[in-house]
Parts: C-alpha cells; structure tokens; sequence
C-alpha cells in the first residue's frame, strides 16, 4: 500500500529509500563504471524534498517512489495525467497513464512516447540513468516529466495529428481520417457503418440525409425520394411511375398500363380520357344515325318520283 | 573556482568547471548554457536555485531542460 511522503515521515522513507538505494549502487557494476557519485541519506531527504516542493505529492510504495504529472495536452490533443513510478532498489522505471485517451488504433499508446508501461525516454535517457545512479531522484521524475511534456513529429510511435480520429456524426465512433467519408448533403463525416449509397443518384449520404421507400423499404436520399400525387407516400425513383396524361408522378398503386389505349394513366386520367372517348363515341353514332335517316329520306323521295 | 556541473541535456555526465568566484546562478547559466534560464530547472547541490544565487567552490550545479525529446 502506497504512502503519501509528508514531513512526518520523511526520514522513516527516506532511509527506507537509501538503503534500497545503497543496496543496488554497491553491487551494479555498470554504476561503479560510470563512477556515479553515490547519495548520502541526506540527498535523499533532498531529492525528497525537492520532489514534493514540485510534484505536491509524492508516494512512497513497498518497491518504488511515485509521482504524479499535470494533465498534460499536447498540440490541443487531452492525454491526461500520468503516474511516474521509480524502483530505487533496480532504477527501473514505469509509467502509468491515470486518464488515458490512447492513440485510435493503439489501446496500449497512451502517450507519443509511451507504450504499455513503458516509456522511450530518447535523448534523456543517459541523463535519466546517471540521476538514477547518483539518487538524484529529483532530476530523474523532472527528466521524465518533461519528456512527457514534449513532443516532435514522426518521433514518437504514433502523430497527434490523427491521435483521436475523426468522429462519425452519426454513431459518434473514432476513426482514421482516411477511413471516413462525407455526406454529400449535409457535410459531416460519417463513418463506414453509418454511409448509405443512394442507388438512384449514387452519392454517399449519412443515415439522417435517407429516406425508407415507402414501397420497396430501400433507403434513398432524401433529393431522390418522391411523392405520390394520390396518397402522398415517399417513394424512390425505382418504384415511382409518371402518368402518360398528367406528367405527375404516382406509387405503383395508383398508376396502371391500359393496354386498350396503349397508355400508363392515373386514375383521374384514366377516368377523363373515358368519357371523352365515350362521348366522341356517342356523336359518332348520332350522326351515323342521322345520314343513315337522311338516306332512307332521300331513298323514298325517289321512290316516290318513279310511282309518279 | 571549481564546480561540479551535470548537464542534463548532454547525457548527465558531471563536469568540473572553472568559475569566477563571484559567480551566481546566472553567469554560471550565461557562460554554460545556450537560450533561457526560463527553459530549465537549475539546481545547486540537489536544492532549485534562484539565478541571484552565489556559487561556492565545489557546488554541485544540475540542469535539466523543460522539454527533452523522447523517442519510439
């Protein structure tokens, strides 16, 4: 169980500390290689002291000494805080990220540098290693805390650039830029999932910017979508008739094909274009009517002549 | 005079140097160090410095550097 270092006990940590410390600088040889000079119990108490002047807290746990950064932002990109973690018995080094918002495709990259638990510490490593050395305990969180801090393009294992994503207006998941498409009609980015072809113009539209063809249930853009002038359904290009006569356009129910007039007709057509053939019909057959009864007249008065 | 200076940004090997004995923290900084003191965290024997602070011969001067690229 981790303990917060205040003044109380300070000392108590910092010998605990010191001897973990002396422990591993006695017996590591690439420590007496570098001939790091080694800290006193009263460093320790310094580099302490130090680290909560400009941590605010630090935690002491049974193997390590922890620290924990601000919530750091880097080119506008939130990655949160993260918990620093030193072994003062081996010098080994963890980092933790306590509000993590990794990289879109990579859960374990919760910083440029860092990876899992790991960090690259890059161009502060040596540095890092000889504070290690030294139980300059101060430098070593300060050099990792500003490596956290920093950030160069194409240095890390992944860009910030495209760290988030683009979120799909619809569904609202993260995904790469290149991965996203556009409604053509209203412009917001949608994802894969969420993009709908219209078959009639072949355009990509999100899922608000479609309609249900009230016939065939397709889903078509709301540009394509029609109205029936009889019943008022939405209907797509495909299911939507026009009437020969009118020029309106119908759903397949109240258009029909009258093979007698070789025409597709609505039925107010249909019913007009009837009675104007059975009435051009019925004068036909009056005025047959009436040259035949002029004939038969024109018959008989020459019949009646030739009796003369 | 001599002081132990560690350079965080070149490796953290320390180095002596030979300083006026009048120095403080920012001549010491002025003479060592390219760019600001605002860029670093300067301490002198383990303990943050203010730039108005006097050497004395031995000291211990550690620089880190506020931003340090880290790698993949």
């Amino acid at each position: 169980m981790a303990q917060t270092v205040v003044k109380k006990n300070l000392s108590k940590i910092a010998r605990e500390i010191h001897e973990a410390y002396s422990d591993w600088y006695d017996y590591d040889i690439e420590v007496v290689k570098k001939n790091a000079r080694k800290a006193s119990l009263r460093d320790i108490r310094i580099e302490l002291e130090a680290l909560r002047n400009f941590f605010g807290k630090v935690f002491y746990g049974p193997r390590y000494l922890s620290v924990i950064t601000d919530s750091i932002t880097l080119e506008g990109v939130q990655l949160g805080r993260f918990q620093i973690e030193i072994n003062p018995s081996d010098g080994d080094l963890a980092i933790e990220a306590l509000d993590p918002n990794p990289y879109i495709r990579d859960s374990e990259c919760t910083h440029p540098y860092v990876e899992g638990n790991e960090i690259c510490l890059g161009e502060g490593e040596e540095a890092f290693l000889c504070a290690i050395d030294e139980g300059r305990y101060f430098d070593a969180f300060v050099i990792v805390n500003s490596i956290l801090h920093s950030y160069a393009k194409g240095k890390g294992h992944y860009n910030l650039d495209d760290w988030e994503g683009v979120t799909c207006g619809i569904c609202g998941k993260r995904e790469l830029p290149e991965e996203m498409g556009e409604c053509d009609d209203c412009h917001i980015d949608v994802c894969e999932d969420c993009t709908i072809i219209c078959d009639d113009c072949g355009d990509c539209f999100c899922l608000s910017c479609v309609s249900e063809c009230q016939d065939c249930e397709d889903l078509t853009c709301n540009n394509c979508l029609e109205t029936c002038k009889e019943c008022g359904k939405a209907i797509c290009t495909g299911c939507a008739s026009m009437c020969e006569e009118c020029g309106e356009i119908f759903c397949e129910d109240h258009v029909e094909y009258y093979a007698t007039l070789q025409l597709s007709l609505c039925q107010n057509c249909h019913k007009t274009l009837t009675l104007k053939l059975e009435k051009s019909d019925g004068k036909k057959k009056q005025k047959e009517a009436k040259r035949k009864q002029k004939q038969q007249k024109v018959r008989s008065k020459r019949r009646d002549r030739q009796r003369r | 005079m001599q002081v132990l200076f560690v350079n965080n940004e070149g490796g953290g090997f320390a180095d002596y140097v030979t300083v006026d004995s009048r120095c403080t923290v920012q001549n010491f900084f002025d003479q060592e160090m390219d760019g600001s003191p605002a860029d670093y965290h300067i301490r002198v024997n383990r303990e943050i410095a203010m730039p108005t602070q006097r050497l004395s011969e031995g000291d211990k001067v550690t620089i880190i550097p506020k931003k340090i690229q880290g790698a993949r």
